[in-house]
C-alpha cells in the first residue's frame, strides 16, 4: 500500500493566512502548495514550454508569500480570487518584469525552493503505479499523454503527432485520462496476485 | 462532460475564454480550500509521467534500448523467459529497472498482440495491449521499475500472448511465472 496516502482534513484558509502573516513558514508553504497546480494549470494554458510554466509558478508564488508576508491578503476568504489576480496581471504585462523577479528571488527564493519537487527520488511507489497503468493504455493512448502531460505539447501538436483530427484528439485525451484516473484510485495490480 | 474533462479542455485551451474565465475562478477559490484533487491529478500525471519516461523510455523495449538505458547509467538487470519453462521474477537489490525477455519469435506474425497476465485460477490481472516485439529478433520484452517488479517476486502468474487478426483472438504463447524461491 502507499505509505503516503493518509490525508489530513485541510486547515481553513483564513487560519493559513493569518498565521502566515505572523511569520508561520509552515502555514506560507502549505499555502502556496495549495496553489501550486492552480497556478501551473493557469500557466499550462497559456505558455507555450514547461521552463515557463515553471518561471510564471515561481514568480507568482514568490509574489503570493510577500503578499502574506506583508499583509497585504485583506481579506483571507477571497485568497483564490486574489492568486489569480496576481495570474491575472502578470499575464496581462507585456514583459514580465524579470528584474522584479530576481528582487523577489533574491527575498523569499530560499522559503520557496523546498517546495520544488526534489530533481531526483519522488518516492517510487507512485511512480510504479503510473507506469503499471501506463502499460495497460494502448501506445496510441499512452502517447497521448506523454504528449500532452509530459512533454506540453499544444492540442494543435498533439493532433497532428498522432495524425488526428482536433476532436478526435481531444476525446483520446480525454478518455485516456479518465482511464489513468480510474487505475491511479486503485492499487497496483499485481497487488492482488 | 465530467469535470476531468473539463479541466483538460481548460488546460489545452480548447475551452473558449468566456467559458474560461469563471472556470478558473472556481479553480482558484477550491485550490484556497485546499480542494485541488484533480489538479494534482494532472500534476501527477505530468511529473511522474516524466520519471516512467526518463527511466524507461517511450518506445517499444529493444535489445538496443535497453542496452542504451545501460550506457546511460542506469542499473538493469534482464532476465531470459522461456516459454515451456517455469520462470522465476528474481531481481537484485541493487537493480533499479528490469526486463523480461520473452524468448520467442514473433517476425512473420502480422497481427496485434496484447499480453493478458492471469493468476491461475484465471483471474486477468493485467492487460498490456499492443506489444511490439523486437523487430531484430521478434522476441518480447517488458521492462518496468525494480520496485513495481519486486511485487510480482511472490506472484504466480501466467503471461499469455495473444494475436488477433481479422477478429480472431488466438493464443500464441504462454509463460508460466512461478514465485521466486527466496521472495
Amino acid at each position: 500500500m502507499d505509505p503516503t496516502s493518509g490525508v489530513a482534513p485541510p486547515v481553513p484558509v483564513r487560519t493559513l493566512v493569518l498565521r502566515a502573516h505572523e511569520g508561520d513558514r509552515e502555514a506560507e508553504a502549505l499555502l502556496c502548495a495549495r496553489f501550486q497546480a492552480a497556478v501551473r494549470g493557469f500557466a499550462r494554458r497559456r505558455e507555450p514550454t514547461q521552463d515557463a510554466v515553471n518561471e510564471f509558478t515561481q514568480e507568482v508564488l514568490l509574489r503570493l508569500i510577500e503578499a502574506l508576508r506583508t499583509g497585504a491578503v485583506r481579506e483571507p476568504e477571497a485568497l483564490g480570487g486574489y492568486v489569480l489576480g496576481i495570474c491575472r496581471t502578470l499575464t496581462a504585462s507585456a514583459a514580465r518584469q524579470r528584474q522584479r523577479r530576481q528582487e523577489l528571488w533574491a527575498l523569499y527564493g530560499a522559503d520557496l525552493e523546498p517546495l520544488e519537487l526534489p530533481a531526483e527520488g519522488p518516492s517510487l511507489y507512485p511512480v510504479a503505479k503510473l507506469e503499471d497503468c501506463m502499460s495497460q493504455l494502448s501506445p496510441r493512448a499512452r502517447h497521448v499523454v506523454v504528449l500532452g502531460y509530459v512533454h506540453m505539447k499544444s492540442h494543435a501538436e498533439i493532433a497532428a503527432e498522432l495524425d488526428l483530427t482536433l476532436p478526435s484528439a481531444r476525446v483520446l485525451r480525454h478518455r485516456t485520462l479518465a482511464v489513468l484516473r480510474e487505475c491511479l484510485a486503485g492499487s497496483i495490480s499485481w497487488e492482488s496476485a | 462532460m465530467s469535470e476531468l474533462d473539463e479541466l483538460d479542455d481548460y488546460l489545452f485551451g480548447t475551452m473558449p475564454d468566456e467559458q474560461a474565465a469563471p472556470f478558473e475562478e472556481a479553480l482558484f477559490d477550491q485550490a484556497a480550500l485546499g480542494e485541488h484533487a484533480l489538479l494534482d491529478f494532472v500534476a501527477e500525471v505530468g511529473v511522474l509521467g516524466r520519471v516512467v519516461l526518463q527511466r524507461a523510455g517511450s518506445v517499444p523495449p529493444t535489445a538496443a534500448s535497453i542496452e542504451a538505458l545501460r550506457q546511460r547509467g542506469f542499473r538493469v538487470e534482464v532476465a531470459d523467459a522461456t516459454p515451456g519453462t517455469p520462470y522465476q521474477a528474481r531481481w537484485s537489490a541493487e537493480a533499479e529497472l528490469v526486463v523480461t525477455h520473452f524468448v520467442l519469435d514473433m517476425r512473420g506474425h502480422t497481427g496485434r498482440f496484447d499480453v493478458d497476465i492471469e493468476t491461475p485460477d484465471g483471474e486477468v490481472l493485467k492487460t498490456l495491449p499492443e506489444v511490439t516485439c523486437d523487430p531484430d529478433d521478434g522476441s518480447f520484452y517488458a521492462i518496468c521499475e525494480a520496485s513495481l517488479a519486486r511485487l510480482t517476486q511472490g506472484a504466480h502468474v501466467f503471461w499469455r500472448l495473444y494475436e488477433t487478426e481479422n477478429g480472431q483472438r488466438r493464443l500464441v504463447d504462454s509463460l508460466e511465472q512461478v514465485p521466486a524461491t527466496d521472495a
